[in-house]
């Protein structure tokens, strides 16, 4: 088992103690009548406990050398592309997407997303962010009645 | 009400002008969903689920129905043509059906697939036209601790059946649950896990959960490995109808692969893509020329495209009949119909027969246009093959940001779904299964009730889940089911060690 798999059992392990932590404050009740904290409590330990067993057999298993290499933690090679699309997706949804509207933010995220993650040209990425912008437009604001925010073009009424 | 009555109310419901379209539009898209490789049917099943708040409960389960099935059927035009699994169902499809193909023989390949699947679809549809209604009477007598044994069942099962460890599955589980209680308590209204964030306080959604978990991990999966551009065999693909030859080769493998994937298809965590599996060893078993496997059997390609389909449509018998989801597919759709005001369970059928009716004729109706599309049209979906990946992730990424936000208009379900995507990727990359997690979400907040609820009956006794027959039975089960692979290791090893006789 490689690094991540540990970090993330220690994470399951911490996680759990928190809960338990929280349940208790919550109030556990009584057995016949469970308070709130009370299945959040079991759960937790029950989590605790399962990280806890797969932490041992494995630092068991690495002795063994089993399948080390196959469970090891790996990225692909253009791992950064989905670097670039988390981040700008981040962007996206929670800067420009309400200051700047859902028409203007979302052309700007798709021309983003085919030109610099999806590697296409300047002039097809225009295109098809504009054109997929305002399909997407008239299925959620138009047929749909979603409240997307206007944000910029606010004064216009359409 | 005669089971032909329950028939004619349920053609009442479909044939209807706007249900037609609903189930055309479902298969249409499942299909397109199953061809198309990068995206499953349950991301589809996600990213549509928003749209689907629009419409009745009924019009919601007939298309997501035809989404999962209809991406049983594209999911083997891709594996027979491209050697590349449209689905995990069809993976063992690309065995036979690739060799198929290079050897001449796409078309039969294809149309077996397609004629397998649709007799396996309706075989299995009227199975489950004559199970799930009994099996619900049987069920209307459970109480709370049945209940809540039961899930425990299906939780248990589902993470034992998943193709990673099942204590990182069980894991799983017990993460999904948890993220279910966050949010105001179903009985005292006390807040739990929220924080002071008044978003959380009605709970993390299910929608921005599997959006994240498996529309935009999907994607992050994708883009960071270089996609190669399908290369497609060359040649024009002839003679889609089977000959008779075919058909004498293939239709009792149909008939094995529809009764191997109604029945795994029943299990919680079976599923088509273990039916398949099956079926494909039991093909390989049963054939006087097994050496033919691999090397373009049509028998290999019948078999378990039949028993996919045939596993597609039983997984509503549990989910129609007790209210209890298989994979993570029918767990989103029982989250759809909860989001639709309807409680799941045994009295479904009773209360709401319309849906239960309607739903199951749909597919009849749905499987021969599914018939339709896929084999006259197959050059077309060729084409839709040839659609560059670096165009769908966009729309797909914009899907799911107005899907979750259009629910709430919150921007902060759109970051919790964001969330979601990166924990999702991180899961998957350590093979942590997320059909588990998903099914506890979902059944979370109905086991805590049904636990709450059997503690009251009993005074606070856990022994309450070990005195009635039909709970201890599940638990009992799900014991042992757990205990079958320790038991077969150990038998193993005592085989290799050359005492075997003494057993």
């Amino acid at each position: 088992m490689g690094k991540a798999d540990v970090i993330v059992c220690f994470i399951w392990i911490l996680m759990a103690a928190f809960v338990a932590f929280q349940s208790i404050r919550l109030g556990l009740g009584q057995w016949v009548d469970p308070g709130s904290g009370f299945l959040p409590f079991c759960l937790s330990i029950v989590l605790g406990l399962l990280a806890f067993i797969l932490l041992i057999s494995r630092v068991f298993k690495r002795k063994e050398n089993h399948q080390t290499k196959n469970e090891a933690f790996r990225v692909g090679p253009q791992w950064k592309k989905a670097l670039y699309l988390m981040v700008g997706s981040l962007i996206y949804v929670t800067i420009l997407w309400e200051t700047l509207g859902y028409l203007i933010s979302t052309a700007i995220f798709l021309f983003f997303l085919l030109k610099f993650v999806g590697s296409q040209s300047s002039v097809r990425s225009v295109i098809i962010s504009i054109v997929a912008t305002v399909i997407s437009y008239l299925i959620f604001q138009t047929w749909l009645q979603c409240m997307l925010p206007k944000g910029l073009l606010k004064s216009f009424n359409f | 009400m005669g089971i032909l009555d329950s028939i004619l109310l349920g053609l009442s419901v479909v044939l209807m002008p706007i249900n037609i379209l609903y189930c055309f539009l479902g298969v249409l898209f499942g299909t397109l969903i199953g061809v198309l490789p990068g995206i499953g049917p349950t991301a589809a099943i996600s990213l549509l689920l928003p749209i689907t708040f629009k419409v009745p409960a009924t019009s919601t389960l007939i298309i997501l129905a035809g989404i999962y099935y209809g991406a049983q059927y594209g999911g083997s035009t891709t594996a027979i043509l491209l050697n590349m699994p449209g689905e995990a169902s069809s993976v063992v499809t690309c065995l036979d059906g690739y060799q198929m193909a290079r050897q001449g023989r796409a078309g039969p390949a294809l149309g077996i697939a397609a004629f397998g699947s649709f007799i396996a679809g309706i075989l299995a549809t009227v199975g489950l036209l004559l199970i799930a209604p009994p099996m619900a009477e049987v069920a209307i007598r459970f109480g709370p601790p049945e209940y809540a044994s039961l899930m425990i069942f299906g939780l248990s099962m589902v993470s034992l059946l998943g193709k990673g460890s099942t204590i990182k599955s069980l894991i799983m589980a017990a993460f999904g649950m948890l993220l279910g209680t966050v949010g105001l308590d179903p009985i005292f209204g006390q807040d739990r896990f929220a924080f002071g964030v008044l978003a959380l306080e009605d709970g993390i959604g299910l929608l921005p959960i599997v959006m994240g978990l498996f529309g935009i991990s999907e994607i992050l999966f994708n883009i960071e490995v270089i996609m190669e551009t399908p290369t497609l065999l060359k040649g024009k693909i002839r003679g889609i109808l089977p000959t008779l030859k075919d058909w004498a080769d293939s239709i009792w493998s149909i008939i094995r692969g529809t009764f191997i994937g109604f029945f795994v298809g029943l299990l919680p965590g079976g599923g088509g893509t273990l039916a398949s599996f099956i079926s494909y060893m039991v093909e390989k078993r049963v054939s006087k020329n097994p050496e033919k496997f691999g090397y373009g059997a049509i028998e290999g390609v019948a078999g378990p495209e039949a028993s996919n389909n045939a596993g597609a449509q039983s997984a509503f018998v549990p989910l129609l009949s007790l209210g209890l989801p298989s994979n993570s597919v029918t767990a989103i759709m029982l989250g759809a119909i909860m989001i639709h005001g309807i409680a799941p369970g045994p009295l479904l059928i009773t209360s709401n027969p319309d849906l239960f009716w309607g739903v199951v004729t749909s597919m009849l109706i749905g499987n021969a246009m599914l018939l339709v599309l896929n084999l006259p049209l197959i050059p077309i979906w060729v084409r839709v093959l040839k659609i560059p990946y670096s165009y769908l992730f966009p729309l797909i990424i914009i899907f799911c940001v107005v899907g979750s936000y259009s629910t709430n208009n919150n921007v902060f379900d759109v970051v919790v779904m964001l969330i979601f995507g990166l924990i999702g990727y991180f899961l998957r990359k350590l093979n942590y299964e997320l059909a588990p997690l998903v099914l506890a979400v979902v059944l979370g907040p109905l086991f805590e009730r049904a636990l709450g609820q059997s503690l009251k009956m009993s005074d606070g006794s856990f022994m309450i889940f070990l005195s009635r027959p039909i709970s201890l039975g599940f638990l009992s089960g799900a014991a042992l089911f757990h205990l079958i692979p320790y038991l077969t290791k150990y038998r193993k090893k005592v085989r290799e060690s050359g005492f075997d006789d003494e057993i």
